[in-house]
């Protein structure tokens, strides 16, 4: 894999903690592949990941951008008491590997990640964090995530948890 | 209040019924919670599915004690205080896994799977009097330990009824779940943990709360009517034709169900037929009817288009924590035990389509309770024209006599079932008092 893809792929994880901080939801659907794959599996115990989503309990597995755009239109359509006012993020992503068998025709980028998740009301701050992996797919010029990965390192969640926070 | 009187906190009148604010805001009260109703009662600790093979554990809690659910070699469970003998400290550090010894980090006590001590580190040299020979050094057994069907429940007081007469015909709600397949019930791996800042009450009230779905829960609503071609057991929640109905146990237990508009949906349809012929006819109808149970003082079931166990902890006044897992029939098909996942996650999740929602008024209905110059709630009177103690044709079916009932039409939306729960609650409170005021003790 050349260069430029190199950081054309790590630039589509950046781009994408962008439009999320940035509520530009509709330019981070975009990002995504119509049969994308978002995933965020729970922890079995201290140390085992969950790792089939099939007959193993996630805290989402979203199959398909319309179940997205389900989770997007919930948040803009003011009708749901945990999302109003909307809570303000700053996702922080450091760290980007991504690596290629195909010469740039999938990509996949690991990093990490954190988000503070500002909630309004108590003037709260809450913080998670954890890893991402993200596989993306050759899509013309561009990348589009295929599958993304959220490994969520503080699994007791602060009363409840978006896609968005994460 | 200085000292509050738990007759004034829950009045209960021949035409009306309320409850004060402060049992949800007052610290002194929710130290006589822990005393009188968590470390005074059966609590809920788990399944015995969780620990299935000889030397499994898992830790818990029982109001502030920490606990360790223990299978021992020969198979026998044990419910164990979580403190070394020595200097009190925790022996077991993990949520769950499988361990033949428990051996205290700080000075190397070590126990067996059944809590028998079984090492006092240099106990030779140590030059200990004659009378510690004589001194229990085995891990302190919770006070009462029993198992229905295949659910744990503990006491640290001896003097609570026996198990069967505590749940009563909370049994037979109970049996609606174990029995969804010959094998019973299971916890699905992977745990959705959380806390909030709330009383432990407000999510004990939500969880039998018919009233509050159509407003909290639009969002969620919305989704699944656009989704359209998959149904739902909500999709047609206004219909008019449809009752739900409550019934309030003894002990503070209860229950809200409603039959499922369109069961098309439920993983238990893939065993429809299996179940009418095991369970018959009543049982497996009531088995696809949405039912949410309370087992008081610190868990429930709830059953929709997936089945979920609640386990709370009370850690403040205003902040509890919620431990929940998917349950499902052991041996379930794989297509069903997919759907029942997926529908799981996106209800019952703290990162799901609904629940945050649940959670999000919890936390507005404790910071709104600081207005302190509000003494009482309206919360509890829906329903009380309809209130009876007679046995409906519902309950006759499962053979439970409910010490009241309500049914009615989707929108009636009972409160009065919560009514109960309350009387038990002060009977627990009051009681625990005058013990402690016998015997000197205050909290």
């Amino acid at each position: 894999m050349n260069l430029e893809r190199r950081l054309q792929a790590c630039d589509v994880v950046a781009r994408e903690a962008q439009y999320l901080d940035q509520q530009r939801w509709q330019d981070w659907l975009a990002l995504y592949a119509e049969d994308a794959v978002l995933w965020v599996p729970t922890w079995k115990n201290e140390s085992e990941l969950a790792d089939d989503p099939m007959s193993e309990l996630s805290f989402m597995y979203l199959e398909g951008r319309a179940f997205l755009e389900e989770r997007v239109q919930r948040v803009v359509s003011g009708r749901a008491v945990s999302l109003v006012p909307i809570p303000r993020t700053a996702h922080i992503v450091g760290g980007c590997l991504a690596h290629s068998d195909d010469d740039g025709a999938t990509v996949t980028v690991e990093s990490a990640w954190s988000s503070h998740v500002h909630l309004h009301k108590d003037a709260g701050l809450v913080s998670y964090a954890g890893r991402y992996q993200h596989l993306l797919r050759r899509d013309g010029d561009d990348y589009r995530i295929a599958r993304k990965k959220i490994i969520l390192t503080n699994d007791v969640l602060v009363s409840k948890l978006d896609f968005f926070y994460i | 209040m200085m000292h509050p009187d738990p007759r004034q906190l829950v009045q209960d009148d021949a035409d009306s019924f309320l409850v004060h604010r402060d049992i949800y805001r007052d610290p002194e009260i929710f130290e006589w919670e822990m005393r009188y109703l968590f470390e005074g009662t059966w609590n809920l600790v788990g399944l015995a599915s969780q620990v299935p093979r000889p030397y499994d554990f898992m830790t818990t809690h029982i109001g502030r004690a920490p606990v360790i659910v223990t299978r021992d070699g020969n198979g026998k469970l044990h419910c164990l205080l979580n403190s070394c003998r020595h200097k009190g400290a925790m022996v077991c550090h993990r949520r769950q896994g499988s361990a033949k010894n428990f051996v205290c980090q700080y000075h190397g006590w070590a126990y067996d799977s059944s809590g028998r001590n079984i090492l006092i580190k240099d106990r030779a040299e140590g030059g200990y009097p004659p009378c510690f020979d004589q001194q229990d050094h085995n891990l302190q057994p919770v006070a009462r330990f029993a198992e229905y069907r295949g659910v744990l429940f503990a006491s640290l007081r001896p003097d609570v009824p026996e198990l069967p007469e505590y749940l009563g015909d909370l049994r037979t709600m109970i049996d609606l779940i174990v029995d969804q397949s010959p094998d019973g019930i299971e916890c699905i791996a992977g745990q959705g943990n959380f806390t909030f800042q709330g009383n432990w009450k407000l999510q004990l009230e939500n969880g039998v709360d018919p009233y509050h779905f159509s407003s909290t829960h639009p969002s969620y609503i919305h989704a699944l009517q656009k989704r359209g071609t998959m149904g739902s057991v909500y999709s047609t929640f206004r219909s008019s034709a449809l009752e739900r109905g409550t019934f309030a146990f003894e002990h503070g237990h209860n229950a809200m169900w409603g039959p499922a508009p369109s069961d098309k949906a439920t993983p238990l349809s893939f065993v429809r037929d299996e179940l009418q012929q095991r369970v018959g006819e009543v049982r497996a109808r009531w088995m696809t009817y949405v039912r949410n149970i309370t087992a008081f003082p610190n868990a429930q079931f709830a059953e929709n288009a997936s089945l979920q166990l609640r386990i709370w902890r009370p850690l403040a006044v205003d902040r509890t924590e919620m431990r929940t897992f998917c349950l499902a029939p052991v041996g379930e098909p794989a297509e069903a035990r997919r759907l029942r996942i997926r529908q799981y996650e996106e209800f019952f999740n703290p990162s799901g389509l609904a629940t945050p929602d649940d959670i999000a008024n919890y936390e507005d209905s404790q910071r709104g309770m600081a207005a302190r110059a509000i003494q009482w709630q309206q919360g509890h009177a829906r329903g009380t024209q309809q209130a009876s103690a007679a046995v409906p044709p519902a309950a006759a079916e499962l053979g439970l006599a409910p010490r009241s009932s309500v049914i009615g039409p989707f929108n009636l939306g009972d409160e009065t079932v919560m009514q109960h729960t309350y009387r038990y609650w002060r009977e627990l409170i009051e009681r625990g008092l005058a013990r402690d005021a016998a015997q000197g003790d205050a909290p």
